[in-house]
């Protein structure tokens, strides 16, 4: 968590492009629409105090993961620092300063899962999409993270892809079901974004 | 109690049990969503539609109305339905879509119940030795809609405390009942609303501790989404009590559907008058809001919580001074958990002597158990404090499935510890599981059988703190650490005695100099595992063994000669290749290109692949 701040990819993130064009968020148009989108979010709350981390969970799930941008509008409308962001955007695991894959797969590993299997599973999803947990495939199609218990433990071993739960898992389904999405990708390629969508 | 509110129009056509001859009771609980409720639902309004089952008419007087309800703990056989007419229910498990038309034409219109889609005797073993309290809401009452939640006497306990005690007998009867924190350490409710209300300052607040972090356990998750509004109903309560006037639920971000319901209850609740200014004219204000938390176990200890509401990272702080004195924007403030605040209602409505009847004299009551893992009837069930672990797994759980032997139950998540079978006797309160070396923790309880390596386990639970620490304290953040090190070589085969030895010394310092529970209790699962189940520790180190066949670099895949038909199926099925033979021949595993992922094993027919 706090230690992990020592780590590059965040370094990297800090003095990685800004405004010299290279970036996809950085020309005035787009800075324009991501203000009218932050205070979009911002609204929702009668005061920003006490409410920093659903404003988060908010721009989160509107661009999936937390755009340099929209954090630094965040922060000039709230006085709050950039470093107050980033130190909450890299303590908690549900955000992330990376883009996400356009299906996120979540395998619980908590104790019920993990008794009943869930390293076998891990195993064969990382196979299966040529990733390591915590990666996203290079397509952009696929990401895989390893969560503690979604509450479903009854079910276990439980996959969520997208938002939806799968008990009972066995790398036959899971292989099932991932192949169904990229059939449905394909015939539909601008296929609607499943994130953040709720059971 | 109006039919028609806002709130209830949003949730669908609506209705009252009394005024249909049929309530399809469904489960929408976690694990009944998980199975599919949602599309049972919607196939049971399909066929309601198709029937025209809204109304009665003269020649089929008949009319249906689903009712969206809680958990009804028996998760493993979701999606469950009943069906009732009148008095009489009748259940049906492992329900799916295609099952629905059946159901209306040969139950409903036909008055024949289809029996082979009928829960069995399991079912009923399940619930008999429960005594369900608090539990008793959550399969009746639709979560989204008060309506339903009055009829249970909802809020009635409320109403007395506001209107007919003042503050500080509400604090006398919780104190009298000797209600328990439920969150884990089980300190004393009353004692700790009375130290509150004692502290100086006139705002003080109060927050219910949602945060469920323990992996295996989803009580918390199951109320708030199955009955929220006692969850809101205690906090009224102890809001009072305490003298505060502003409450935050602070719930973890895994329950996306929590929040939701809870805000819907919010704004019920609102609207009834129940939340907000002068509730039941008593003059007593209380306003609630959500908090989200956003992935952090740690969060779930009470100063990093506060942390977390503050908008910063959540790290703990040194106590004291206690959250009573000091807490949220430094002001008085008094945390419980979600079970903790579901007790009180009641309480309030049947009083402190009733309650302590349950239970044990130390610990009464009942409490909320995830029954999970290796057993059979997964689920969540209810029971009164003292119910010995034998009874739970196996009367209730019934017992561990596919003829395997039971090992241990785990309790209290990374914190606890692993019980073993000899001591399945132990009463389940909180003395007696401390006394073992685990805690009751918030109640996750994980059921493992002899392919469940306590080696394993132990390292399961250390990579979780090591993952989970905050990175504050010393002892913690490199304790941990070094922990998992050690555990790993062991797993590798490449333990010595002198292992174990620093893994004892380790754990009593981590104990010792950690800032906060979740190092002190990290050790949890390894000590108790090192004092039940030492010898499997001794195979993995002085014979390079896993017993329960479990650790990859101490096993290996072997294919039996007389067994093997040479059908080409694990040849085919191995990611590696590291399977050779033609068909009709005996196959060999290459044990070098073989990385132990145990698909042969699974896709075999015969038999013929196993584990040395
Ligand atoms: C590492 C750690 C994690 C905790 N997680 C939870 C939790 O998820 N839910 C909870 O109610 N209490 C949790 N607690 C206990 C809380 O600190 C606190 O004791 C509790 O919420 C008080 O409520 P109670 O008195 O009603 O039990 C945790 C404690 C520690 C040290
Ligand atoms: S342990 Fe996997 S859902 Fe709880």
């Amino acid at each position: 968590m706090i230690h992990r701040l020592a780590v590059n990819p965040i370094l990297f993130y800090f003095f990685t492009s800004d405004s010299n064009g290279t970036g996809t968020m950085n020309d005035t148009l787009q800075r324009e629409q991501i203000e009218k989108q932050v205070d979009e979010i911002l609204s929702h709350y009668t005061e920003v105090q006490g409410n920093l981390i659903s404003i988060m969970h908010e721009i989160q799930t509107l661009y999936h993961y937390l755009p340099k941008e929209p954090l630094r509008v965040l922060a000039d409308r709230t006085g709050f620092t950039m470093q107050r962001l980033y130190s909450i955007a890299t303590f908690y695991n549900h955000f992330s300063l990376e883009p996400r894959g356009k299906h996120e797969v979540h395998i619980c590993t908590g104790t019920a899962c993990h008794v009943k299997g869930a390293p076998r599973l891990v195993d064969e999803l990382e196979r299966e999409l040529g990733i390591k947990e915590g990666q996203t495939t290079e397509d952009m199609n696929f990401s895989l993270h390893a969560v503690r218990c979604v509450g479903a433990c009854s079910l276990a071993p439980v996959v969520l892809v997208d938002g939806i739960t799968l008990g009972g898992a066995t790398p036959k389904s899971l292989t099932k079901l991932l192949n169904k999405l990229r059939k449905e990708d394909e015939t539909e390629p601008s296929g609607g974004n499943g994130n953040g969508k709720q059971p | 109690m109006a039919p028609g509110t806002a709130a209830q129009r949003e949730s669908g056509r609506t209705f009252r049990p009394e005024n249909v001859d049929v309530v399809i009771r469904v489960c929408v609980g976690p694990g009944g969503i998980a199975a599919g409720a949602m599309d049972v639902i919607a196939a049971f309004e399909a066929e309601i539609e198709r029937h025209g089952l809204h109304t009665a008419v003269e020649e089929r007087p008949c009319s249906c109305g689903i009712l969206k309800v809680g958990c009804k703990g028996l998760c493993a056989r979701d999606v469950l339905v009943d069906i009732m007419q009148g008095d009489h229910i009748v259940t049906y498990q492992y329900v799916k879509p295609a099952m629905v038309p059946t159901i209306i034409e040969q139950h409903i219109l036909g008055g024949e119940p289809v029996e082979k889609w009928r829960t069995d005797d399991d079912y009923d073993h399940f619930h008999r030795r429960q005594e369900k309290i608090l539990l008793k809401q959550c399969g009746v009452v639709d979560p989204e809609n008060i309506g339903t939640y009055f009829e249970v006497g909802g809020y009635k306990g409320a109403r007395e405390a506001l209107l007919q005690h003042t503050p500080e007998e509400v604090i006398d009867i919780v104190t009298r009942s000797q209600l328990r924190g439920r969150g884990g350490a089980g300190f004393p409710a009353g004692v700790k609303w009375a130290a509150t209300r004692r502290a100086r300052g006139n705002l003080k607040y109060l927050i219910c501790n949602a945060d469920e972090g323990d992996p295996g356990a989803f009580m918390d998750r199951a109320l708030l989404e199955g009955s929220p509004h006692s969850v809101i109903e205690g906090m009224v309560i102890a809001g009072y009590a305490i003298g505060a006037v502003q409450g935050y639920i602070y719930v973890r971000a895994e329950y996306p559907l929590a929040v939701k319901r809870l805000r819907h209850a919010f704004a019920e609740a609102y609207e009834h008058g129940l939340l907000g200014k002068n509730i039941f004219g008593s003059g007593a204000d209380f306003d609630l809001e959500i908090r989200l938390g956003a992935g952090a176990f740690v969060c779930g200890e009470a100063t990093a919580l506060i942390s977390s509401c503050e908008d910063r990272i959540g790290t703990p702080r040194v106590k004291p001074p206690r959250t009573a004195a000091s807490g949220l924007w430094g002001r008085p403030t008094n945390i419980n958990n979600v079970e903790t605040f579901a007790n009180v209602p009641i309480i309030i409505r049947r009083g402190a002597e009733w309650y302590r009847s349950i239970g044990t004299e130390a610990s009464p009551g009942t409490k909320l158990f995830s029954l999970v893992g290796k057993v059979k009837n997964t689920g969540l069930i209810e029971v009164p404090m003292g119910m010995t672990l034998r009874e739970i797994v196996e009367e209730i759980g019934g017992g561990v499935p596919d003829g395997k032997t039971l090992k241990a139950v785990q309790t209290g998540g990374p914190s606890g510890g692993c019980i073993p079978l000899e001591l399945m006797d132990t009463p389940v309160d909180f003395e007696h599981l401390q006394a073992l070396g685990s805690i009751m923790g918030s109640g996750g309880m994980v059921v493992m059988d002899e392919d469940s390596c306590m080696v394993d386990v132990a390292r399961y639970f250390l990579e979780f703190c090591r993952d989970e620490s905050c990175g504050q304290c010393t002892p913690c953040r490199d304790g941990t650490r070094v922990m998992v090190r050690l555990l790993e070589d062991i797993c590798a085969g490449r333990g010595t005695p002198e292992h174990l030895e620093r893994l004892e010394a380790l754990g009593k310092a981590m104990e010792a100099g950690s800032l906060c529970g979740l190092g002190e209790s990290a050790p949890n699962p390894v000590l108790s595992t090192l004092r039940y189940f030492r010898d499997e520790y001794e195979a993995h180190i002085y014979e390079k063994r896993c017993p329960a066949k479990v650790c990859k670099e101490l096993i290996t895949f072997c294919i039996d000669e007389e067994k093997c038909t040479g059908c080409v199926v694990c040849k085919r099925a191995c990611p590696h290749e590291a399977i050779s033979g033609e068909k009709k021949q005996l196959h060999v595993i290459d044990q070098d290109a073989c990385v132990r992922c145990g698909i042969c094993l699974d896709v075999c027919r015969f038999d013929a692949v196993y584990k040395e």
